[in-house]
């Protein structure tokens, strides 16, 4: 299993990269860039505006700009000696070993073209943000998905079923930012008795995140949490009300086909209390294509669920990328889009693994 | 008025685009505040706007000063950080010595009382804390102007006050001398000023702040060297009594060291790596500020927290805070702003328009809703190159006069803002001084369209669309896909249209494609105005007070196919007339000349027998949410950010 895993891993680098590549290209191809902020700026003569495409590196080819952004070509470098470092030695090398200090692979991912930040410490604020909207939201639509898949495979073509199916279809025909405001001006402006919109209370709570919020936190847990979970509800609700369909309906067809295989009615026939049957034979085997849909479905929410973190001002990935966007920051928009695609693949080999603990039969070895 | 010019302090500034290709970044560099309210795109036109109103106001001091018809106003001399009261406002309009730029009509209410935390809304995270220096997005102004002052500012009613300069130089006051084509202007800073770490505010800073923006290692500048680099030398090293020598004449010296940063502080990192290691957004504690409030955290896309500063009040202000912190708490979009004001999250909002006013009576919010009248107009550019190469110079010119009949303004009021504005047909800000008020807004006649149309050969074929030599009236209609109201009103402007047999084609593009420069797409992109491809196209621009600003707009020599591409007169219109009266504006320091060739253009501009390829639908509203607690408040639609007086709000236990 290890050197599945390891074998795995190292199979990463190489998508990665071409993931990586065609980001980078994509968005230098699109219409705009970050130079575009001085268009209609009379102020901002030629000359000054190749300065700027000249210090951010926007005037190089495009192969150039991603050689520099992955760290393999030095930017102070020109000719071939892009590819060697300030220290001499091939550019790409650790820097403790000669090579460069610029780039992905040295852990650099540049500075927000817009204003100047880390973009790891850009992205760093967002994590924990979207990891608690994620986190919960798919803890509770994964528990609710699997108790109404299984309730309807088990009643199926029953009231309850279709009711569960209405429910379903009807959450999934919902566009998130239609039902996000409206849950907005319904329990927020009207009967204001959830927030609008934040991760905290502006007036009682420190800034999540914050020196102050941990010490408050440690002070007043209650409150902090309490104060969490009411601007949790809101957007939980958004996003487990439009998502919870797929993967409902999902193991009703799934719990539906275990439900007809044979050993279910040979557990059946030797005696098998029917919760047994259910919750030990069938659902386990009805688990293994869950496996796969969960796992796809963790780096959409860590990209951060961009409707509905924008919707309700929730401070995380999601909000962070539209920013980017809107900005044309490309070196925000590459370090998010390329921890994306690290999350996309490790999230694929993580159910993999899954596979082989919830199937015995699933062997790496 | 003119329309807000990308640069408030240029000398040669353009209009204020509401439109912009980088959704915000077109959008900074021209400043549309309002914007905002549709999507958290222009906000940085609140700042334009105020900082046009430099290049109006000082430039309307010289030309009282050359022609030395002002008289000294009794507020020309303002005590820095409070904007003077004057007794009357001055009439807009009239000869130059009529015209006092320094006599407001604000005057703060008494504090009644303090302590608490103020809490503010807006829709939309500031970029950076660089306002006007490598972002012109109005809400970093509204965000930081409040932590970092300059050395003058705007009131709400466009009149002018010191900040950390206790003078307003004119000509008149003295403060300005002109010697043949230079001119020197004295600047008292405040006495005893400090920055929020103790250290005196002196011309010393002034003298670094204009050698640090003509650094040859400066890069990204929004607000360029325009101004700075005119300035050959400053007086008064180590004194609070600076005198700024310019080679030339350079008419919006206003507009100048908004905001000046500390000597001391900005000499801790070198100059291309200022933005990387000043004012950073993790570690705000550590600058240095001479506002009221100053920012101790930031976190994005949630808040901005201040607390006073404590050096502010005492050596400027000389008074106590109202507030013991405010909190900046940002929305992702009006809708969710006007829920959180309805759900008590915060005192006041910024940065509505009237889309948004419908969705607050709704919501019971009437009484907290202060509305003004904004200089930004809705309008819709023809192509009049276009129009011309299809039907030729006289059909262009009967199609042009018919189009200004045919539109039904109101029905569009009606239909697309809820009755929410006034019709217009002038794109000139009425309170501006050189509006011409005595011009007939045209009634809208579909008869009359369709005389017209006739007259000039116009015939519909035989899929019931007008015809003239063998060319069609089918029309390529734009807008940004993200302003949906924009695509219905075109739609609905081809609605209107149908009976005549025009139809329009509408279409919606991504922001970056309307405006984007003439190298920066491609050439037949559609919908590009740069280039031309389009018929009709409908956005709306920033008047600002500058009437100097519409050169770039109407001259014909600012056609975006001539020259360096760089022009704004995406209607190519050419008319003599215009272009005449465009540069006498340019030309003239005379308030009076300045005044008539206005009125000349204005006439062109609304009489619908010249055909003028623009035509103005509507001014925005400026709106803004606030707690009735709330005092000294001074919404304005047009000079400065809504936060321009936050030193003087206070709120009711």
């Amino acid at each position: 299993m290890i050197r599945y895993i390891v074998r795995r891993l190292i199979g990463t680098i190489p998508t990665l990269f071409v993931v990586s590549l065609l980001i980078y290209s994509i968005l230098q191809l699109a219409p705009g860039g970050p130079e575009q902020r001085f268009e209609q700026n009379p102020k901002v003569t030629p000359a000054q505006i190749a300065a700027f495409k000249h210090r951010w590196g926007l005037d190089q080819p495009i192969p150039v700009q991603y050689c520099r952004w992955i760290g393999v070509c030095n930017p102070d470098g020109e000719g071939l000696g892009v590819f060697i470092s300030n220290k001499g030695l091939p550019n790409f090398l650790p820097g403790f070993l000669g090579g460069g200090d610029n780039g992905v692979l040295h852990g650099d991912l540049g500075f927000s073209s817009s204003t100047g930040s880390s973009v790891a410490s850009l992205i760093g604020q967002r994590v924990l943000p979207t990891a608690i909207l994620a986190g919960v939201s798919l803890l509770v639509w994964v528990l609710l998905a699997l108790l109404t898949g299984v309730i309807a495979a088990v009643r199926r073509y029953g009231k309850l079923d279709t009711a569960i199916t209405v429910f379903n279809y009807v959450g999934f025909s919902f566009p998130t930012f239609w039902l996000g405001l409206m849950l907005i001006v319904v329990f927020a402006a009207q009967l204001r008795i959830l927030p609008a919109s934040g991760m905290w209370d502006t007036r009682t709570v420190p800034i999540f995140g914050s020196a102050e919020y941990w010490a408050f936190l440690g002070k007043k847990p209650d409150v902090a949490i309490i104060d969490l979970v009411r601007h949790l509800i809101l957007p939980v609700v958004t996003l487990v009300f439009v998502n919870i369909a797929g993967d409902s309906r999902f193991i009703r067809a799934a719990m539906i086909d275990s439900l007809n295989q044979d050993f279910v009615r040979t557990a059946r026939a030797k005696g098998v209390a029917e919760r047994g049957v259910i919750f030990r034979h069938a659902l386990r085997n009805a688990l293994l294509p869950v496996v796969t849909n969960v796992a796809l479905e963790l780096p959409f929410l860590f990209a951060g669920a961009i409707a509905t973190e924008t919707i309700f001002s929730w401070p995380g990935m999601g909000l962070a990328y539209i920013s980017a966007v809107r900005q044309f920051d490309y070196p925000v928009l590459m370090g998010i889009l390329v921890i994306t695609a690290l999350v996309v693949v490790l999230a694929n080999l993580l159910a993999d693994i899954l596979y082989a603990i919830v199937d015995p039969r699933i062997s790496y070895g | 008025m003119p329309h807000a010019p990308v640069d408030s302090s240029t000398s040669h500034g353009q209009n204020g685009l509401f439109e912009t290709a980088h959704t915000t970044r077109l959008c900074r560099a021209v400043g549309a505040a309002e914007e905002d309210n549709h999507g958290n795109v222009c906000r940085e036109e609140n700042y334009m706007r105020k900082r046009f109103l430099s290049l109006f106001a000082t430039g309307a001091i010289l030309v009282g000063a050359c022609g030395g018809a002002a008289s000294p106003s009794p507020s020309s001399t303002t005590t820095a950080s409070t904007p003077p009261a004057s007794t009357e406002a001055s009439p807009s309009g009239g000869a130059s010595g009529e015209i006092d730029l320094t006599a407001t009509k604000y005057k703060a209410d008494e504090v009644g009382n303090k302590g608490g935390n103020l809490v503010i809304g807006i829709s939309g995270d500031p970029s950076s804390f660089w306002f006007n220096t490598y972002d012109t997005f109005a809400n970093d102004c509204e965000a930081f102007c409040p932590s970092m002052w300059g050395l003058w500012n705007n009131t709400m009613d466009l009149k002018y006050y010191g900040q950390l300069a206790s003078n307003v130089p004119t000509v008149a006051n003295g403060g300005v001398t002109v010697n043949g084509d230079k001119m020197d202007v004295a600047v008292d800073l405040v006495e005893g000023a400090k920055w929020s770490d103790g250290q005196p505010i002196t011309c010393d800073d002034v003298i670094f702040n204009q050698k640090w923006f003509m650094d040859k290692d400066q890069v990204g500048l929004q607000s360029g060297t325009s101004g700075y680099e005119d300035i050959t030398s400053i007086d008064g090293a180590g004194t609070s009594k600076c005198v700024l020598h310019f080679g030339k004449i350079y008419e919006p010296y206003l507009g100048l060291f908004s905001p000046l940063y500390p000597k001391h502080y900005l000499e801790k990192s070198s100059v291309a790596d200022v933005q990387k290691n000043l004012y950073v957004d993790t570690k705000l504690t550590d600058g240095v500020y001479s506002g009221p409030y100053m920012p101790t955290a930031w976190a994005h896309d949630a808040q901005i927290n201040y607390v006073p500063n404590t050096q502010f009040w005492q050596t400027i202000k000389k008074a106590d805070p109202p507030f013991e912190s405010v909190t900046l708490k940002f929305y992702a979009d009006t809708d969710t702003e006007i829920a959180g004001f309805s759900a008590n999250e915060i005192d006041v909002g910024l940065e509505f328009n009237q889309n948004q006013v419908a969705a607050m009576e709704s919501a019971n919010l009437g009484d907290a809703i202060d509305k003004v009248l904004g200089p930004t107009y809705e309008q819709h550019s023809w192509n009049y190159k276009s129009l011309t190469d299809k039907f030729g110079d006289a059909g262009a010119k009967a199609l042009m006069e018919a189009l200004h009949y045919a539109v039904d303004k109101e029905a569009i009021n009606q239909t697309i803002t809820g009755g929410a504005v006034t019709p217009s047909c002038n794109g000139i800000y009425p309170d501006a001084w050189f509006y011409d008020g005595s011009n007939t807004c045209y009634e809208h006649d579909q008869a009359k369209a369709q005389s017209i149309l006739d007259a000039a050969g116009f015939k519909k074929g035989s899929d019931g669309i007008l015809e003239l030599n063998g060319k069609k009236a089918e029309f390529l209609g734009c807008a940004r896909a993200d302003r949906q109201y924009r695509l219905d009103t075109l739609n609905l402007l081809n609605t209107q249209l149908q009976p005549l047999g025009i139809k329009i084609n509408v279409k919606g593009v991504p922001a970056a494609t309307v405006f984007a420069g003439w190298t920066e797409i491609a050439a037949d992109t559609p919908c590009n105005t740069t280039h031309g491809n389009f018929d009709v196209v409908e956005f709306a621009w920033v008047g600002t007070p500058d009437p100097g600003s519409n050169y770039f707009l109407y001259h014909s020599k600012y056609d975006p196919d001539k020259g360096d591409h760089a022009g704004q007169n995406y209607i190519r219109v050419h008319n003599s007339d215009v272009d005449a009266s465009m540069d006498v504006i340019k030309s003239s320091v005379d308030l009076e000349k300045i005044k008539e060739a206005m009125a000349t253009f204005q006439k062109i501009y609304v009489d619908p027998a010249n055909a003028f390829p623009e035509i103005a639908l509507y001014n925005w509203t400026t709106v803004m949410l606030k707690s009735a607690k709330m005092h000294n408040i001074a919404n304005n639609g047009s000079a400065s950010v809504q936060t321009w007086n936050i030193e003087d709000w206070w709120r009711e236990p």
